[in-house]
């Protein structure tokens, strides 16, 4: 705070020169540890007269007066304003600080955090990092490397990745793009392969574990995930990208930029084609990415951004996960081997398969009202569509089995000889086909608005608030999608309105309803911030008002397909301070409460089939503290912290047998589920000399379910059946590893040559389990433990010109001594590897690309 | 740089002889165990005459010469061929076994004369059961030599008198009927003579007969029955007695037929046998567990027996009633019926001592059954109960 205003005094200093002339300007942008910043904006005050550092973060700029005030901004650094004059043309190194990480109106509209001054665990990547070290990852894997975090590519599908905080899976784990939640409103998760593209125009992510600096509405227990596109800082220009890695991967693409145009205008797009065989086998994907922003800047006070983008594609998908013995019983081994693809007229085919395509459209209109007010509001939406596919219930042929070999073209472990299927449902004539494709769809249409008011009261006290309004409609149903040769598929779905009927391509089965989901709320904070001590104190309140129509399975809807409507109250409170101690150390603590409303999929309805409300579904609670100690200097910068959040009355709606004559599901609301997460985490970044930077990262997580619970099976007429007791205290909570470290070493060689290796660790992994299932008061025993794994990733990347193009090489190999690991697992009954289903690591993969701007 | 280089050395050496999956694949692969299934499996051809490398038994005859060869032999061929499965696993064998039946000369041709029927002191010229004839020959041939096949011409009373020519063969001690041609039938076929002239041309017509023959006594698939026919050929036995063994004479062959179901094929000498094997976890063993899933009949008769009446069963049998299924939500342990709608394994056991006493009444001593059931346990599921019978009772196993 103080450097601040020392940079604001001598600001305001210069501000009063004025000579005539033209002036040639040069200089260095560096960031908060001396490195160059490529990219950061350098405009003289008052003009649009601007230019951009180049890779080494040199500028050139000619100034048309003899001195005056040159402002140096980039994103996720607070603008730095210098002084030039006839006599200072060279300016020497300028070096921005992070301290506030953006300007205002972002900040506050994406709730990005402030380092020292926000009191939450925090870690920011920037652009630089993500363009080098993702490689051909998955978008959450880039932040393996950070503490609380467990990501896996699951079944190694495109985009099937999975991440998770804090021991807390994805849908308790905020993600917001530019400040716009995105996780699904009917059940909380997040679809990487929805973002897929979205790693070419991200200019910074953000990881606030905990409680975090949010503002929206609906808190998340996790923590949460910010992900911000570059907009109006992106400088004018272009590149064009090329990438290639292991398994056909090859990816093209292209962003073009105005920069900030004279009219006020800048219009950013870009756009990649990208495709692979897919590191798995048979897991082919293609995809298409897209971004458009297009900022106007009317005057000094307002500015409208409208941005759009998506990432269309399809992939196959390993979706049956097997045992270690099977997986080692197969020639190609756990980490290719997929049982779920095989050959159709010579062409790749999937038994499981994904196409989606969810593109998300969004207006900012940014609006400062007075030096001290301003208002930030968004207006976003999105229209998905897109399915996965699935076989129908009596099919047998896709299925996998040691001793089945008939219908694949080799032994059990070779693909599946479609060809064999489809001669055969040819051959059935009218008793239709055996086994055919269906699509799970899932379509959606959301609508939201989102607005920050914020003002500064006095200069010491900050209000801020706002609205948080969305709705959302989620359409689903089954589809018969290929009939694999036959004419038509008998519906084998019990207790739908077309049991048995002779269903063509396109036919709905199974189930087909619209989950709606109205969600209003609003929050306020008041922040006090006086010299080194910053204050904060939030809270919201929202509502949400579930509803459902269920079109296909009136048996099981005796009261109509529309559902009543039905709507949980939820609140947050929390607050916390920061203390800057002095240049070097600071402290921060926070405190939070928060009670939310349980998700529509597992909790308000007993069953997709089924419209009736479980009135009796209670809001979740969730309890957090933490305290951490940051340390900056000019070598080093650490932080640790120490969190414990319980997650109380965690509900769920355990559904019983259906009855055998009426078909109604008797439910019982399981309430009292408790778990506690707590740990330590440390992370640091230690630069040994000018060229060699050591980073590293300890997270020690201690995740366990607390309580057992209880609740009372009622059937449809509210008659007592029976209790369901579950057995869950003192499991261990599943599905990440609780204990993760990481170390990084980066080499600067050259100016603009350097590598870097990447190590990490993951242990303390139990397999997953749905804890409604620890129904047997003998079995208190832990899930499987998986084993712990050590992971090394090299990379390098190498800065040159072709001609006059600004080029760029890097490469990236991970996994590099091509370790065999177990990263996901389903636990079984035995709770042994036995019959543990899992999910491989891939192996050594390599990409290389190559990024030339112009 | 120095440094770096340590670094690396250090990074590297440390950490690249860590395999993470190191420990649990030993596990694996010592015990073998993780994998269970059910297999139905016909031996081919190929897999009895293939060498044991490329997987198959290695033998000159697609067949095996005893059930004591099949159960030294099969184990390691099913451990070959499935080398994943483990403990809990069974393999149903359908396997040829050689059981031969050889192709039989006549060395007497005999035919009954008016005398013979007299000295059986039979009222009229003619033999009218088989008794008659089984007498007469045991006073021609009082002393027979084992497998003496003779081929008998004589008349024959059932309603009219006809002349037959069958074949009487000594086994065992005792005296075997094997149906021949009569002349008529020799015409039918296309014969000049009451004879074939050549083995080809009489096995594929003699089919044809015994479809005849068997119309109004169906037989079943598997069932082997021997024939009789006759050959003109060199007399190399000298027969017809007349002291030269190059002249040529009728001589009498018994061969065997296996019906199919619709036709009587030449036996190959082999019959086709099943026997089941299970893996104890270390090599596949001879097995005679039954692998039975309850039939929804079998929930009704647990619902419906004296369980119902008895105390601590009451509320269970009344749920299985309701839900047919076995509720397994409670505890699994107990030495007392749970009193509860759970079932626990103790009262399991007796429910399906109960179902596999209707089921299987004269199972023998040490029969084993593996039954699958439906449960409930808060979705539904399947579980799996070992049963054997010891001293006429099914127990746990």
């Amino acid at each position: 705070m103080k450097k601040f205003k020392n940079v604001l005094l001598v600001a305001l200093f210069f501000v009063t020169a004025t000579v005539l002339g033209q002036t040639k300007l040069t200089g260095t942008v560096v960031d908060e540890m001396g490195e160059p910043l490529p990219g950061a904006n350098v405009v003289v005050k008052g003009t649009m007269n601007g230019t951009a550092t180049d890779f080494d973060g040199k500028f050139t700029l000619n100034a048309k007066s003899n001195s005056g005030l040159l402002v140096v901004s980039f994103i996720g650094y607070i603008n730095k304003e210098v002084s030039y004059s006839s006599s200072k043309t060279n300016l020497g190194t300028v070096q921005l600080e992070m301290s506030n990480t953006l300007d205002e109106i972002v900040v506050t509209a994406t709730s990005f955090a402030i380092d020292r001054k926000t009191p939450v665990a925090v870690s920011t990547i920037k652009a630089e990092e993500i363009e080098t070290k993702l490689g051909t990852q998955e978008f959450p894997e880039i932040l393996k490397s950070t503490p609380g975090v467990y990501a896996t590519k699951q079944g190694g599908g495109y985009g099937d990745s999975r991440i998770n905080l804090r021991g807390f899976r994805s849908q308790n784990v905020a993600v917001m793009i530019n400040g716009v939640p995105v996780n699904d409103m009917e059940n909380g998760n997040v679809y990487w392969s929805n973002w897929a593209g979205l790693s070419d125009v991200t200019s910074a992510m953000q990881v606030q574990r905990g409680l975090g600096a949010s503002k929206v509405a609906v808190p998340s227990v996790g923590g949460t995930i910010n992900i911000l596109s570059k907009s109006t800082d992106a400088e004018k220009g272009g590149m064009v990208r090329a990438s290639t890695a292991n398994d056909g991967y090859q990816k093209y693409g292209m962003t073009l930029s105005t920069g900030l145009m004279d009219n006020g205008l800048a219009i950013t797009a870009s756009a990649a084609t990208i495709k692979g065989d897919g590191y798995v086998d048979g897991l082919w994907f293609k995809g298409f990415n897209y971004f458009l922003n297009v900022a106007k800047k009317i005057n000094d006070n307002h500015k409208l951004s409208f941005t759009v983008f998506g990432a269309q594609q399809e992939h196959g998908q390993r979706f049956n996960r097997t045992t270690v013995a099977v997986n080692r019983a197969t020639e190609r081994g756990g980490k290719r081997f997929n049982p779920d693809w095989g050959y159709r007229n010579g062409q790749i085919e999937n038994s499981s398969f994904n196409y989606y395509h969810k593109p998300q459209i969004s207006l900012n209109y940014d609006w400062i009202i007075s030096d001290k007010t301003f208002l930030t509001t968004v207006l976003y939406t999105s229209f998905g569509k897109g399915g996965g596919r699935r076989s129908n219930p009596g099919s047998s042929k896709f299925a996998f089995g040691v001793d089945q070999d008939e219908y694949r073209l080799g032994g059990f472990d070779s693909p599946i000889n479609y060809d064999k299927i489809v001669e055969e449902n040819k051959a059935r004539g009218t008793q239709g086909s055996s086994d055919v494709f269906l699509n799970s769809v899932n379509n959606h249409n959301w609508y939201g608005v989102l607005s920050t008011f914020k003002t500064d009261l006095t200069d010491e006290l900050t209000f801020s608030g706002g609205l948080d309004g969305r709705y959302y409609e989620g359409i689903h149903y089954y589809e018969v999608a290929d009939l694999l040769g036959g004419d038509f598929y008998i519906n084998e779905y019990r207790r739908t309105n077309n049991e048995g009927e002779a269903l063509k391509v396109g036919d709905r089965l199974r189930y087909d309803y619209v989950g709606r989901v109205l969600r209003y709320g609003y929050f306020a904070q008041l922040e006090y911030s006086k010299n080194d001590l910053s204050l904060f104190l939030a809270s919201s309140m929202s509502n949400t008002e579930y509803n459902k129509t269920n079109n296909l399975n009136d048996a099981l809807n005796p009261n109509g397909r529309d559902s009543e409507d039905v709507s949980f109250l939820g609140y947050s409170i929390k607050g916390g301070s920061n203390y800057n101690i002095d240049a070097n150390h600071n402290v921060f603590a926070n405190v939070g409460y928060f009670s939310r409303a349980p998700f529509l999929a597992a909790s308000v309805f007993s069953r997709r089939e089924s419209g009736s409300i479980n009135e009796d579904a209670v809001n979740e609670k969730v309890f957090s503290a933490e305290i951490g100690y940051g340390f900056r200097s000019e070598k080093l910068s650490a932080n640790v912290n120490l969190y414990r959040t319980e997650w109380l009355d965690r509900s769920r709606v355990i559904s019983g047998q259906p009855d055998p004559i009426s078909g109604q599901i008797p439910v019982a609301n399981v309430t009292g589920l408790d778990a506690l997460h707590q740990g330590v985490e440390l992370d640091f970044v230690y630069k040994m000399t000018d060229n060699l930077k050591l980073t590293g990262m300890v997270s020690l997580g201690d995740w366990n379910w607390t309580s057992d619970a209880s609740g009372d099976l009622f059937d449809g007429e509210g008659n007592f059946i029976s209790q369901t007791n579950i057995y869950a205290d003192g499991l261990k909570v599943s599905d990440a590893a609780q204990t993760t470290w990481a170390l990084g070493l980066n080499y600067k060689a050259a100016q603009r040559t350097s590598f870097f290796v990447d190590y990490n660790y993951a242990g303390n992994n139990y397999a997953t389990m749905d804890v409604v299932r620890r129904t047997n008061i003998d079995d208190r025993e832990n899930t499987w433990q998986l084993p712990n794994f050590h992971l090394f990733d090299l990379g390098f990347s190498h800065g040159f010109t072709i001609g006059d193009f600004d080029s760029t090489l890097s490469g990236k190999l991970n996994n590099i001594l091509n370790t065999e690991y177990i990263s996901d697992a389903r636990d079984g009954s035995t709770h042994t590897v036995n019959d543990s289903q899992v999910y491989y690591g891939a192996g050594r993969t390599f990409s290389l690309g190559l990024k030339v701007k112009f | 740089m120095k440094k770096i280089i340590y670094f690396f050395a250090i990074f590297t050496l440390v950490l690249s002889s860590c395999n993470p999956l190191e420990d649990i694949n030993e596990q694996i692969d010592a015990q073998e165990t993780s994998i269970s299934d059910n297999i139905v499996y016909t031996l081919t051809e190929e897999d009895y005459t293939e060498d044991v490398e490329d997987g198959g038994l290695g033998f000159r005859f697609p067949n095996f010469n005893s059930v004591d060869d099949v159960k030294a032999e099969v184990p390691a061929f099913l451990s070959n061929k499935y080398p994943v499965l483990g403990n809990g696993s069974t393999a149903l064998i359908t396997y040829k076994l050689y059981a031969p039946k050889r192709t039989e000369r006549s060395l007497i041709v005999y035919e009954v004369t008016r005398a013979d029927y007299d000295a059986q002191g039979l009222r009229f010229p003619n033999f009218s059961n088989d008794d008659q004839i089984f007498d007469f020959l045991n006073s021609k041939y009082p002393d027979p030599a084992d497998r003496l096949l003779v081929s008998l011409t004589y008349d024959f009373f059932n309603g009219s008198v006809n002349e037959l020519n069958d074949g009487f063969f000594y086994t065992e001690g005792e005296w075997v009927k094997v149906k021949g041609l009569t002349d008529d039938q020799y015409s039918l076929a296309g014969e000049r003579f009451p004879n074939f002239s050549d083995e080809e041309e009489a096995l594929s017509v003699l089919p044809i007969f015994l479809k005849e023959n068997f119309k109004f006594s169906p037989k079943e698939q598997g069932d082997i029955e021997p024939f009789m026919y006759k050959l003109f050929v060199t007399d190399v036995d000298d027969v017809d007695g007349d002291g030269r063994t190059n002249d040529r004479t009728t001589y009498s062959y018994v061969t065997y037929f296996v019906y199919d179901g619709a036709d009587w094929l030449p036996y190959d000498n082999t019959v086709e046998q099943s026997i089941q094997f299970g893996h104890d976890g270390i090599t596949w063993v001879p097995d005679n567990t039954i692998a039975y899933t309850l039939a929804p009949e079998d929930y009704d008769l647990i619902a419906n027996s004296e369980l119902k009446d008895v105390t601590g069963y009451e509320a269970a049998v009344a749920n299985l009633a309701r839900f047919g299924n076995i509720n397994r939500t409670g505890s699994a342990d107990g030495d007392e019926p749970s009193g509860a709608s759970s079932w626990n394994d103790l009262m399991v056991y007796r429910a399906l001592a109960i179902v596999l006493d209707n089921l299987n009444p004269s199972a023998d001593e040490d029969q084993k059954y593996l039954v699958s059931i439906s449960v409930y346990n808060g979705s539904n599921a399947t579980e799996k109960f070992a049963l054997i019978k010891k001293s006429g009772e099914w127990v746990k196993q």
